[in-house]
Formats: structure tokens, C-alpha cells, sequence
């Protein structure tokens, strides 16, 4: 399962049977917290399953930054490798989800000796990057209707289908709001046609 | 972590290809956006400065670096050839390095002997990106205006803040009258004293 998985990050044979026995599986059920805020932790990990979002949090308030999933971004990168560093976002699974958990120091050595690992890297902090920016730009110039919109569409992308279910709750926590500005927002896209909010579902049109 | 001026130096020693620049107070030392960064490693050498970013030409002010915080700020973007994020300005002199990408990704004992220090300031800038964020999201006008003067002076290590009404609206993305009034409500809660040309930081 893991060759296929790693497939997509088109790592080599002799790195790939490396992280197969250097790494730990474990497995997380749906709005578990994978790697809770300020933990401190000497491993990084692949997700070869599920997918998982990645939170900034003070006292009660939340902010979502970006996704892992195994498609487009499925390295936990924020570790940067730093041997005994803090954590500074909490990361939730989203679905059911699975990591392959390994040693900084691993991580650390493949990054010198596999040029391809390497790459990874960069492109997994570039990422986060740009989505720790995108997020704070919206913090400061979206209005909280177009706020939902992009957040509903990022969603839509990562589970792969333009109707899913969600809670006003859940949205008001990853974007920092109230349930209720949540409702208003949700009413001004439907009148623009541009979603369909069901009980349950929501439908990006 | 200054330790690694002269081992920087000392890597670099009789290259033709390194170029040494300094910048004097409110310099753009690097600059959203542009190309060049994607090309070039800076190597922030000597000084302070203040990264924000633009966004709608509206300025954000992310947070103050000295050169004992980080060195290296867009190793990932010359790495990636992904755009830089931020802009960053000089508030006192300060000195850089820029090394071209070639010299940089392609020589790869300079990439391992400076890994280190990268993955060291990859993760301080996140930490400082990450608390802008926080303040951006829970605090009001007043918090943000008193931890703008209070990082400044605090980076500075002065207690009087020779600042301009426009400097912090553009700094801080607020109506120079917001910021006035701001500035009273802190003077109210004995925080900071106005004087004509600049505010003082109590309790510093």
C-alpha cells in the first residue's frame, strides 16, 4: 500500500524501503488531534492516508491555514527539522487519517542524500508558506462572505466533491467568526446563487 | 548564531560572485514579488529591519528581525523559485549579502555546511509570521499599536520612539485618525506618553 501511495512523490526504491522501516503508522479517527499546539516532538511524518487540517490557535480563537492531503502537499513540514521544536499549529484530522511517523534525524539524512527528498521539502515549506500568507491576507481584506466562499471551494477541492457535509460550527472555529455571522454569510451566497445550503450538506454551485 | 558571519565568510572567502550592499534607514532591503529574490540569497548580515507585507497597496506590518534573530529569509523561495512573500525595510543601517541561486543550490558543500542555520531561521520566521497572525486575529487596534511600539523599541533598545503619525497608518493599515485615537486610549491606560515628535514607552 505504501509503494502506491508513494507513488506520487516519486521518491526512489532504496528511499522509500528506508522510510518503510524507519517509520511508525499510526492512525487517527476524524477530529482527532493529530499533533496538538506547543507539543514538542522530534519526528516529521508522510500521511499516506486521510486528510488533515492545520490550525493556528491563541486561547479560544482559531484560524485555518491549509490542508494535507496526499495529493498536494501529504509532508507535515512545519517541523523544519529542528530537533526538540514546538509545535506553533495544531493539526486535526479531518477524516479518518494515517502517518508515517519518523525520526527528525532520518528526515534530516535523507534531505542531504536524496536530492528528490530534498525538493520535497522545499516545495512542502513553500506551500505552507504561501497558505500561512494566503490566510493572512484574507484576515485582512476579504469580506467574511468571500472568506466562506474561498474556504467552501478549498473544501470542495480537498475532499473531492461539490457537496459535503459541514457544520456552521465548524466553519465559524476555522475562520475565527460566530456561528451567526456564519448564517448571514451563508445567506448572501445563496442569493448570489453561488451555494445551496441543505440541513445537513452544503452544495457549491 | 552571529557566529555564523565569519563561517559565512569565511565559505565565500575571495568570491567574485558575492556582493556586499548597505542600506541606510527605510531602504527596501528586499522586495515582494520580485524576481530577484527568487535568484538571490540574501544573507542578512548587519542591522534591523521591518518586514510587512503589501497587500491591495495597503502595508502589514508583520514583525521587526535583527541580525542575532535570523539571517536567512528567502533560502525556500531560492530553493523553489516561488516568489517572496513579504518585503522587508531597513529601519536602522544594515548590511546584506546576496548570493546568486548557482552559487547557492548548486555548490552543494556551501548548502550543507549552511543547512543548519537554514532550517534554524526557517523556523524563527515562521514563529514570528505565526505570532503576526495570532495578533492579526486577536487583538484590536489598541494591542496592535502598543506591540508595534513596544517590539520597536524593544529591537531598538531605546524607550523614546521618534515615530510619525503616517508612519504607524501605513505601518499598521489604520486612518492616521484611528491611530490618534488610539494613541490617546494607551496614554489614558498609562502605557505610553505622546510627546509632539514621539512617544515614550512606559514600563519598558
Amino acid at each position: 500500500m505504501s509503494y502506491l501511495t508513494y507513488k506520487n512523490l516519486q521518491f526512489p526504491s532504496s528511499l522509500i524501503k528506508d522510510i518503510e522501516t524507519s517509520s511508525i503508522l499510526k492512525s487517527y479517527n476524524k477530529e482527532e488531534i493529530v499533533v496538538g499546539l506547543d507539543s514538542y516532538q522530534n519526528s516529521t511524518g508522510i500521511i499516506v492516508e486521510g486528510l488533515l487540517k492545520v490550525l493556528v490557535k491563541h486561547n479560544n480563537n482559531n484560524l485555518l491555514l491549509y490542508h494535507i492531503d496526499i495529493n498536494i502537499n501529504p509532508i507535515i513540514s512545519f517541523v523544519d527539522f529542528k530537533i526538540n521544536s514546538s509545535f506553533t499549529f495544531e493539526l486535526i484530522a479531518i477524516k479518518k487519517s494515517s502517518i508515517k511517523w519518523y525520526n527528525i534525524t532520518k528526515s534530516r539524512n535523507w534531505y542531504h542524500n536524496y536530492d528528490i527528498y530534498k525538493n520535497t521539502i522545499h516545495k512542502a515549506y513553500a506551500f505552507q508558506y504561501s497558505s500561512i500568507f494566503k490566510a493572512l491576507k484574507h484576515t485582512q481584506t476579504n469580506s467574511l462572505q468571500d472568506k466562506l466562499y474561498d474556504y467552501l471551494i478549498t473544501k470542495s477541492k480537498v475532499l473531492n466533491a461539490t457537496q459535503f457535509p459541514i457544520t456552521n460550527l465548524e466553519i465559524a472555529q476555522d475562520l475565527n467568526t460566530t456561528n451567526n455571522s456564519i448564517s448571514r454569510a451563508f445567506k448572501v451566497l445563496s442569493e448570489k446563487n453561488k451555494i445551496v445550503k441543505y440541513t445537513d450538506t452544503i452544495k457549491i454551485l | 548564531m552571529d557566529l555564523i558571519i565569519p563561517h559565512i565568510l569565511k565559505i565565500l572567502d575571495g568570491d567574485n560572485q558575492v556582493n556586499h550592499y548597505h542600506f541606510q534607514p527605510n531602504d527596501l532591503i528586499m522586495t515582494q514579488k520580485s524576481d530577484f529574490f527568487m535568484d538571490n540569497l540574501v544573507i542578512f548580515i548587519n542591522g534591523i529591519a521591518e518586514a510587512f507585507c503589501e497587500y491591495e497597496k495597503a502595508n502589514h506590518f508583520l514583525f521587526f528581525i535583527e541580525t542575532a534573530q535570523v539571517h536567512f529569509l528567502n533560502s525556500i523561495n531560492v530553493a523553489t523559485q516561488t516568489p517572496l512573500e513579504f518585503s522587508l525595510k531597513a529601519i536602522t543601517s544594515c548590511d546584506a549579502i546576496f548570493i546568486p541561486k548557482e552559487k547557492f543550490l548548486h555548490t552543494k558543500d556551501n548548502f550543507d555546511t549552511l543547512y543548519p542555520y537554514l532550517a534554524q531561521d526557517q523556523y524563527t520566521t515562521q514563529r514570528l509570521i505565526t505570532n503576526s497572525i495570532i495578533h492579526t486575529i486577536t487583538k484590536n487596534l489598541d494591542e496592535l499599536l502598543y506591540i508595534y511600539l513596544k517590539q520597536k523599541a524593544t529591537v531598538l533598545k531605546i524607550q523614546e520612539l521618534h515615530i510619525q503619525r503616517n508612519e504607524l497608518s501605513d505601518s499598521l493599515n489604520f486612518s492616521r485618525e484611528s491611530i490618534s485615537r488610539s494613541l490617546k486610549r494607551l496614554e489614558q491606560q498609562k502605557r505610553i506618553l505622546r510627546k509632539p515628535r514621539s512617544i515614550i514607552i512606559t514600563g519598558f
